[in-house]
């Protein structure tokens, strides 16, 4: 059953591997940062990366619009949808029901789940530009050229992500209220504006994530399971609420899960996510980066 | 001779009668189905309730022991001749065991990690069941050996094994609220640090609350492998029997005792009539996100606190209103009194 290792094996892994770490950094930074700022874990992540793909389809069969310019529509679309649920949703659910909030998002991912299956029907739906399909060969391996494409869009999206939050004054608002509620208060930031602005930011990172899962697997709304699964246990490794962790967490797991497709089989792969996530959340609750809180994890 | 305590065990009695009669009056298939789903969630429902409930603590993850006990009565069924109504007891042991090992990890997170944690442990499963094929057969699912009743009748006999299995359920959760095990629990639920410094062994509580509520779930999960004569990874690990057992517990009143089979007694029938209306498309899903949604922001309570805590007000608007009616208001009302 286990394939044996060799080196080249491993090195091809390792590269596949890092390529879906990018990606996977990508989409599980928005939803750290919607843990980090309102401790709300959105269940509903998964479903919306694959409303947002859906999306990317439709600009793409109607529009010709290319996946990786059509973020440009998708992003302030969904930065819109993440004001409307926080508004009309997320800010009803009090405190007495801090678990209820995982119930709240998980109704948003079934329901988004039926909708789009209602629209879009039950075929495997896929976009494909002209890169797809074609690789670069680095002597005895191969780095598809989709992959590469999408991991440098998803890189690009991060540091981009990165200089809002560390270079403008938003970005010091957001680490501010992360950090500490009522100290930002005190020092006169608008705690309400820059969390419901702060949660529409992670939702819009699925306007590029989903763009990105549109041509990198073919698009089926049931698929919303399998992609929060692996997102919750990348935040959970790296440390809920922490973006660096999300980013080393994307990569630990994106090779971890490349290494087992290639060592024992693809369709496997994925319990390497649950896995993860059982031990760290027995052994280290709080991750690699995050901080221990009184109240437990 | 005061009937005051005689009401309520009155009732209960009278619906357990009528139950028992039920399909003898009502030789009608479609309407023993219905009762038979009912009572299988209604006990879903309130074996979620012990650990969700009871406990506080809300697990996503019932449909893995659904599937574990319906699996593991499937197997037994088909390879060694066990007649599932008698494996199911028996074999939900087996799954209350593991649930006892899986409760003891997973029970050591709080809030949302633990939902989180539950959600994993359906996927794992559910994948291990479907990659497994040595021992699940995999996507092809498994056939079970059909019931040996003839069919004008087929239905009668599961329709009293999820009667009992409803009975038995209620009666364990009824025991469990009135005993120091049950108020242990709610000390879990309502602050478990301070629980625990109280002196109650809420590591031991909450693990055996999970293994009870596990036992009852992967009870029906059997029997449910034997109506439906079929099971396969996608169908039997679904996540949304869980939600369904949550949706219903919520409804009626999460840490009731009567609320989850309420929940259950309202949602299945209109759960069968959204199914049979719009299963084709996906839309059903929608239905139930909307419905679920709506619930956990409006009436987060569910129907049996909130209408208890709105009959309470009622009462004490009534009682206001009769001592100042009584009483003659001063000067107003002619001078002399």
């Amino acid at each position: 059953m286990i394939v044996h290792l060799t080196p080249q094996l491993l090195v091809q892994a390792l590269i596949l591997g890092f390529l879906a770490g990018g990606v996977y950094a990508l989409m599980s930074a928005g939803l750290t940062l919607l843990f980090g700022i309102m401790q709300v874990i959105n269940i509903a992540q998964g479903a919306l990366l694959v409303a947002a793909a859906y999306i990317t389809y439709v600009l793409w069969t109607r529009a010709q619009l290319d996946p990786l310019l059509s973020v440009v529509i998708t992003v302030p679309v969904m930065f819109g949808l993440g004001l409307l649920i926080h508004r009309g949703i997320l800010s009803r659910v009090t405190e007495e029901f801090s678990a209820f909030s995982v119930l709240v998002t998980f109704a948003l991912a079934i329901a988004l789940e039926g909708f789009l299956g209602y629209v879009f029907g039950g075929n495997f739906r896929s976009v494909r530009p002209a890169y797809i399909g074609r690789s670069i060969e680095l002597g005895a391996y191969y780095v598809p050229i989709v992959r590469l494409l999408a991991c440098g869009f998803a890189v690009i999206t991060l540091v981009v992500l990165y200089l809002i939050m560390t270079r403008t004054k938003l970005g010091r608002a957001i680490r501010a209220t992360i950090q500490d509620r009522r100290a930002a208060q005190l020092v006169g930031v608008d705690v309400e504006r820059v969390t419901a602005v702060t949660f529409a930011i992670g939702i819009a990172t699925t306007g590029v994530g989903g763009a990105l899962l549109s041509i990198l697997t073919s698009i089926y709304p049931a698929t919303h399971y399998l992609w929060i699964s692996r997102l919750l246990s990348i935040i959970v490794l790296g440390g809920m609420g922490s973006l660096p962790g999300a980013v080393v967490g994307a990569l630990i797991l994106g090779n971890a899960e490349s290494v087992a497709a290639v060592t024992i089989s693809l369709s496997w792969s994925p319990i390497v996510f649950y896995l993860f996530l059982f031990v760290i959340l027995l052994v280290r609750p709080q991750g690699l980066f995050g901080t221990v809180t009184r109240r437990g994890i | 001779m005061r009937l005051r305590p005689y009401v309520y065990p009155g009732w209960v009695s009278a619906a357990l009668i009528a139950a028992l009669a039920f399909p003898l009056l009502v030789p009608v298939q479609y309407y023993q189905h219905l009762a038979i789903l009912t009572f299988l969630y209604a006990s879903l429902a309130v074996a979620w309730n012990v650990i969700g409930g009871y406990a506080g603590y809300i697990s996503l993850g019932h449909s893995a022991f659904f599937g574990l006990g319906a699996y593991a009565v499937a197997l037994a069924a088909i390879d060694w001749g066990w007649n599932p109504f008698w494996a199911s007891p028996l074999l939900g042991l087996v799954v209350a065991l593991m649930g006892l090992a899986i409760g003891a990890v997973v029970l050591r997170t709080r809030s949302h990690a633990f939902v989180v944690a539950t959600i994993a442990l359906v996927f794992i499963v559910q994948l291990v069941a479907i990659n497994w094929r040595g021992l699940t057969r995999g996507m092809s699912g498994l056939q079970l050996p059909l019931p040996p009743y003839s069919p004008a009748t087929i239905k009668v006999p599961f329709y009293y094994a999820t009667l009992a299995l409803l009975v038995a359920s209620v009666a364990i959760s009824w025991y469990i609220k009135g005993s120091k095990f049950g108020l242990g629990l709610v000390a879990i639920r309502e602050d478990e640090d301070k629980a625990e410094a109280v002196g109650v062994s809420t590591t031991l509580y909450k693990v055996l609350a999970f293994a009870i509520s596990v036992y009852l779930v992967a009870v029906g999960g059997g029997i449910y492998a034997y109506y439906q004569t079929f099971i396969d990874p996608a169908l039997i690990f679904n996540i949304l029997i869980g939600v369904q057992m949550i949706l219903m517990t919520i409804l009626g009143g999460k840490g009731t005792l009567w609320g989850p089979v309420l929940g259950a007694f309202i949602m299945q029938p209109f759960s069968d009539f959204i199914l049979f209306r719009f299963g084709s498309s996906q839309i059903h899903l929608a239905i139930f996100g909307l419905f679920l949604l709506a619930l956990v922001l409006f009436l987060p309570h569910g129907i049996l606190p909130t209408s208890a805590e709105l009959l309470a007000r009622l009462g004490r608007w009534r009682a206001v209103r009769r001592t100042s009616a009584a009483r003659p208001v001063a000067g107003e009302l002619g001078g002399e009194g």
